[in-house]
């Protein structure tokens, strides 16, 4: 449906003739129907990538293509897409049936069709006692609603949204992402999403691509990119809380494959490629995915205990060096802080990046 | 503390009331003077039969007021148009185009509007000369639009610049030309801006007096500003104060309706008149 091939986005300082490169050699594929997040951190792209998508900005280089369509230089308003904004962007001189009703008119229908449906479509997202009003007087939540209606209401082949829920507060950010994705799921129109917030990203796309520095760092479903990411980046940037990482060496001791840092000695699964033995690597392991066991050869001082509701968020500092761990318990724990406690990490769970490599995740070699 | 806000407000209200005496009292006298005869002590309208009839003063004729009221109203509408065309355009321009010298010009810009325009009058004057448009209407457009324009735009790149892209993008992506968005959604949006500078170039130009002096040498072809202006500083002789004061009272009553019925957009200018550079 949607195909980006080696975009490429370059802006040039008008001072230093330098060039940057917000977007470098983005390739895409997007299925029919498909809803897709772009995530990542401010400055990464995705809005740029969006953009582009929209025709709003002209890549430096590579193309897009709707539908096997070259479309890299049709103007925005030949692409038929829909799209909503972080700010709406609703037009403050109209009511909100005017609003609804702008891309049908500028299409040329007549108004008496176009006003008909601007109402069925007002009626879907249920502000249809809203219609004679200003903008002005409505909430964020109601306008987000306008938004979405005169998006959606010229029945376009692409939904695309930039960080729409970011003005919305905490609870009404849930309902509005529910809503969303069973709109979305209704009418089968294919969706792009840009959102910082990896929970949202998650909770509402079929598969997200984590772009960091312009480039995908991983496109994948929310599933695989939470439990096998594919470099440090997207392994850091994903998980709350984080996922603890340890800088460390790979090590064969009695047989037994061993990662080996100060105050840190596990052992691994077999699989290790043989070319990582004496290596520095860095290990990263989920909270979820420590005990505190008898005894380990892992020793660490509680430094803090934070209660999270279902369970125990426990910050430990490793005695004699700066490395601190956290991992979350769901009983009730009995240690307190300062004293120590022993922890072992489940070696299915446990991820390499290789560091020297872009931080690829060595399982991916 | 209640003794004290009261004090203290007390305090501001006596202060505000002294700084407006003076004020009080030269509207007081200049109302008063158009009827009231401070010498003999006698209340009469004679003054005001400039509105019926041509006047004759000191062995000099002035002309009929109504023409030149005509004119004035040619004049400043006129103006009106002319900066509105130019500084909304050119304003979306500085505001959202990026072209080779924006910056340059937009620092050119800033200076023309504090240009002390008094310095280049003679300069002007011949200019105007060898156009052979002196004594016409166009000499005193150009020059007046010419000193007033760079600040105009300055005004309406504010009120640009307040309107975020999203909402030109939101009109392009559905369904609008660049033109059609300018038209629909950002011509309507910073609609205020355009009153505001609609009304500035109104003012402006209902209260030149100096180009009419200067480039305007047949009575008949005067406003209001300039018939004024000429009754005060004919060969500085002394006049009537009785007569300057009702033609001033008679100059000035639309303005003061005028400003009771559009404070409101004054109140905006203030806002989004003077941000970014």
């Amino acid at each position: 449906m949607i195909q980006l091939k080696g975009i490429v986005k370059e802006y040039e300082n008008t001072k230093t003739k330098e060039k940057t490169r917000a977007v470098d050699g983005v390739n895409l594929d997007i299925k029919k129907g498909e809803f897709i997040a772009l995530l990542g951190p401010s400055g990464c792209g995705k809005t740029t990538t969006l953009m582009m998508i929209a025709g709003l900005l002209k890549p430096t280089e590579g193309d897009i293509f709707f539908n096997d369509k070259l479309v890299t230089y049709m103007e925005p308003k030949d692409r038929n897409i829909g799209m909503v904004f972080q700010s709406y962007a609703i037009y403050p001189h109209l009511k909100v049936k005017d609003n609804i009703a702008f891309p049908l008119l500028e299409r040329g229908m007549n108004k008496k069709e176009a006003y008909e449906k601007s109402m069925a479509m007002a009626k879907i997202l249920q502000i249809e006692q809203l219609m004679e009003r200003k903008p002005a007087q409505l909430s964020g939540g109601q306008q987000q609603r306008v938004a979405i209606a005169r998006a959606l209401v010229k029945n376009p082949d692409i939904l695309l949204l930039d960080e729409p829920m970011s003005n919305l507060d905490a609870r009404l950010k849930l309902d509005v992402r529910d809503e969303i994705r069973q709109l979305q799921q209704k009418i089968g129109v294919t969706t792009v999403i840009v959102t910082h917030d990896q929970e949202e990203a998650q909770a509402i796309s079929d598969r997200v691509a984590v772009l960091d520095k312009g480039k995908i760092q991983q496109f994948d479903t929310p599933y695989n990119l939470y439990h096998s990411p594919r470099n440090y980046f997207v392994a850091n940037f994903l998980g709350n809380p984080p996922m603890n990482f340890i800088d460390g060496i790979v090590r064969v001791k009695n047989g037994n494959i061993f990662f080996e840092a100060d105050g840190v000695l596990q052992m691994l699964n077999e699989e290790i490629p043989s070319k990582y033995i004496g290596r520095t690597l860095r290990l990263g392991i989920r909270p979820h995915d420590i005990r505190m066991v008898a005894y380990s050869e892992i020793m660490f001082r509680i430094e803090l205990v934070e209660y999270l509701g279902q369970k125990e968020l426990i910050k430990t500092k490793s005695i004699g060096n700066p490395l601190s761990i956290r991992f979350t318990q769901e009983e009730k724990c009995t240690a307190k802080v300062g004293d120590t406690c022993y922890l072992d990490f489940d070696k299915n769970k446990i991820h390499l990046f290789d560091m020297d490599n872009e931080g690829i995740n060595i399982n991916y070699l | 503390m209640n003794k004290k806000v009261l004090l203290r407000k007390s305090i501001v209200h006596m202060l505000m009331t002294i700084l407006a005496v003076p004020i009080i009292f030269m509207v007081a006298w200049y109302v008063l003077s158009s009827s009231y005869n401070y010498s003999s002590g006698v209340f009469s309208l004679k003054n005001f039969s400039f509105l019926i009839e041509d006047i004759s003063f000191q062995g000099m004729t002035l002309p009929l007021i109504w023409p030149i009221v005509l004119n004035t109203l040619i004049y400043s509408s006129i103006i009106v148009v002319v900066e509105v065309m130019i500084a909304v355009p050119a304003a979306y321009a500085f505001s959202r185009l990026d072209f080779r010298g924006r910056k340059t010009a937009l620092k050119f810009l800033f200076i023309m509007r504090a240009f002390p325009g008094v310095t280049l009058i003679i300069a002007t004057f011949l200019i105007i000369l060898k156009l052979g448009i002196i004594n016409t209407y166009l000499g005193v457009v150009l020059v007046a639009v010419s000193g007033s324009l760079p600040g105009q735009i300055y005004i309406m790149k504010g009120f640009f610049d307040d309107v975020p892209w999203d909402l030109e993008w939101a009109a392009m992506v559905d369904g609008a030309t660049r033109w059609r968005a300018f038209r629909k959604v950002l011509l309507p949006t910073v609609s205020s801006g355009i009153g505001a500078i609609a009304v500035f170039a109104f003012l402006g130009a209902y209260g030149e007096w100096f180009l009419f002096k200067l480039f305007i040498f047949d009575d008949t072809a005067l406003t209001m500003g300039g018939y004024l202006a000429k009754l005060v500083t004919k060969e500085n002789s002394i006049l009537s104060y009785g007569l300057i004061t009702a033609i001033g009272l008679f100059y000035t009553l639309p303005i003061i309706i005028f400003y009771i019925f559009s404070q409101g957009i004054f109140m905006r200018i203030n806002i989004g008149g003077t941000k970014r550079v």
